[in-house]
């Protein structure tokens, strides 16, 4: 009988066949994970103020600065909301400048409404607003962000609450210390979910 | 004749008698597939219950409670907690240094305030879908690194990334929240939650208050998980950053703020911690252990005992009727090469006459056999694969529909090993006497009756 060379195609083919059956057979495990990559430094924002920022009769998930966060600032911004009722420049400077410091925030927001409302003395408001900015900048690259009106004097009910006098020398005071100071500023005198956007811009265009 | 030669004589065989050879294939697939099938689908059975029973954590896992053990708390696989009792790392250690013990898991938890996201149906729906009301809730932080240690069941989505600050997972408690039922998991993945962590400020004698340190992540997973009733479980970075913004809090102002704290974060380093033995014998040894050390444990030993003990005789019940048809096959095999023999003795008479020795012809129906054996345990375990992937598919579809997490069809190559090299085995056999036959003829006869 000839003696074959080797083993035949077909014992090679058979052979193939098997491995591929049992290899084929293998099935997949469940699909991994995609991987994700782990976010960086958070940005952390802190808010002062009286009650537009607190809240008052709004909710916590509808507050400003809230909105500000959930909707204007990266997924990985904390924020701390140290407005309080009835604040104004003098209790912010006396209570939450001092926190807002020792939390050493990326980026914080000023709104001054209860000064408005008690019709504090521009002069006054320019005092604080300044010791206030002045205190916040010792936080290394800090960035601050003001505003000075009530957030519901959109509509003209709401605007007619305030003396038009005090909301322009507001506004002007405002601008001026703007000016002086290199900080940031929005007009304020809107809606909490515009002050939100508006805010946010300001953040966005860093 | 060497083994070459037999393999050349034994594939001409089959190729002169190609559609028996495909007939008796077929007899030896289909039985093949159906051990195969009942192997597989026993194997994915057991996997589900094991894996409802551990919530998808090892079977050999012991949860530690941050409370003193009870009496009789050995006697049953749920734990039965006294007192408060702080775990922190030197109680980790020395439940890691006990015999049996590989591996111990800390759990960290803290209440957190939850603001949720609308779900996506509502979303997709009316524009002025209402945002779900904002709840306290619990945020449980774990390794997610050693995730598979953990008693932790993927029923939607992907755990968290490992370390992700803005990644997270929500139980079955959070859809509860939001007035979802276990089957809409899907929809809440995506989604963002907001979390505010609570810290007490004071200043001299004014009032405390309390303010929230709010973070957001976004949902990727809805997960069953043993250990923790809590909402939300995240990373171990998440929950150490919310516990050391609300121990930072200055409890000096008014009485009560501690108390507030406490019940926060909890007095425990540690909210608990899932212990991992080295096998299941040494789950009620190492739940000993940690009664003496004096603590309180759980662990569903008694209830994976038995399950273990049914489904063991359910395996030897459909294994037995997967021998029984692949023994049917063998006989198939048998009859087909008996017949082979009594057509083919001129053949086997002339290979006697050029010199073949009787074991030279033995070789060659053996081989035939067990090529017949092999390849129809291939094609039979392919099948079978195929079959149990699809009955997994209609399974799952169920499953899905009620909420739980599928079946997992995978094919181990024990199955594999049973499926090809059993049916080889067998074919073997049942050729032996054939080819015995073919082997004892004499040569002149052979050549004689031909």
């Amino acid at each position: 009988m000839r003696r074959a060379r080797g083993f035949p195609r077909s014992a090679v083919v058979v052979a193939s066949v098997l491995a591929l059956a049992v290899v084929g057979c293998g099935g997949g495990g469940p699909a991994g994970a995609p991987a994700r990559a782990v976010v960086g430094k958070p940005v952390h924002y802190v808010a002062l103020g009286g009650d537009d920022v607190y809240g008052g009769r709004r909710s916590l998930t509808t507050a400003w600065p809230q909105l500000l966060f959930r909707k204007h600032l990266p997924v990985n911004a904390t924020l701390v909301n140290l407005a309080s009722p009835r604040h104004g420049g003098a209790e912010i400077l006396r209570d939450q400048v001092p926190t807002a410091i020792r939390l050493h925030p990326d980026i914080v927001t000023i709104t001054l409404i209860d000064d408005l409302e008690r019709a504090t003395p521009p002069q006054t408001v320019q005092r604080e607003l300044s010791t206030i900015i002045s205190e916040l900048r010792t936080v290394d690259g800090v960035r601050i962000l003001v505003g000075t009106a009530p957030p519901d004097t959109g509509t003209a009910e709401a605007r007619s609450q305030f003396d038009s006098a005090v909301v322009a020398a507001a506004h002007a005071l405002r601008d001026k210390i703007v000016d002086l100071s290199g900080v940031s500023a929005t007009d304020a005198d809107l809606r909490a979910d515009q002050i939100a956007e508006a805010f946010g811009r300001q953040v966005a265009t860093r | 004749m060497t083994w070459a030669d037999a393999w050349v004589v034994a594939v001409r065989g089959i190729r002169r008698r190609f559609s028996r050879a495909v007939l008796t294939v077929a007899a030896v697939a289909l039985a093949a597939a159906l051990l195969t099938s009942l192997l597989i689908a026993v194997g994915a059975a057991r996997n589900r219950v094991f894996s409802a029973v551990s919530k998808g954590g090892p079977l050999t896992g012991i949860q530690v409670l941050p409370n003193a053990p009870d009496f009789g708390q050995l006697d049953s696989d749920s734990a039965k907690p006294a007192e408060p009792r702080p775990i922190d790392d030197s109680v980790r250690r020395r439940i890691q240094g006990l015999r049996g013990v590989t591996s111990v898991v800390p759990l960290l938890s803290t209440g957190v305030f939850v603001v949720p996201s609308p779900p996506k149906q509502a979303k997709a729906g009316s524009g002025a879908a209402r945002a779900p009301d904002p709840f306290r809730g619990t945020l449980t932080g774990v390794d997610l690194g050693r995730a598979e240690q953990l008693p932790v069941t993927v029923l939607a989505g992907v755990l968290p990334a490992p370390g992700a600050l803005d990644e997270i997972a929500v139980t079955d408690a959070y859809l509860r929240k939001l007035g979802l039922r276990s089957t809409q998991s899907s929809s809440v993945i995506g989604t963002q939650v907001e979390l505010g962590a609570p810290r007490v400020f004071s200043d001299g004698n004014r009032d405390v208050t309390v303010r929230g340190q709010w973070s957001k992540a976004t949902i990727v997973s809805v997960v069953a998980a043993q250990g923790t009733s809590g909402q939300l479980i995240g990373s171990l970075a998440v929950v150490r950053a919310a516990r050391a913004w609300t121990a930072a809090s200055d409890t000096t102002g008014r009485s009560g703020t501690d108390q507030f704290v406490r019940e926060v974060i909890g007095d425990s380093q540690y909210s608990g911690l899932f212990v991992v033995t080295a096998g299941f014998d040494s789950v009620g040894t190492v739940r000993e252990s940690i009664t003496r050390i004096g603590f309180s444990s759980s662990a569903p030993e008694s209830l994976i005992a038995s399950v273990r003990r049914y489904s063991t005789v359910v395996e030897i019940v459909l294994t037995a009727i997967g021998l029984i048809a692949l023994t049917i096959a063998a006989l198939g095999i048998a009859n087909a090469m008996l017949a082979a023999v009594r057509e083919r003795r001129r053949e086997i008479g002339v290979l006697k006459a050029i010199g073949a020795r009787d074991r030279d012809v033995r070789r060659v129906f053996l081989l035939e056999a067990a090529l017949l054996g092999l390849v129809g345990g291939a094609v039979g375990t392919a099948l079978g694969y195929a079959l149990a992937r699809l009955v997994g598919l209609a399974v799952n579809r169920y499953l899905h529909q009620q909420g739980l997490t599928g079946v997992a069809i995978g094919l181990p190559i024990g199955i594999i090993t049973v499926g090809i090299l059993g049916s080889g085995a067998l074919a073997l056999v049942a050729g032996t006497i054939p080819a015995q036959r073919a082997a004892q003829l004499p040569a002149r006869r052979a050549m004689g009756d031909a």
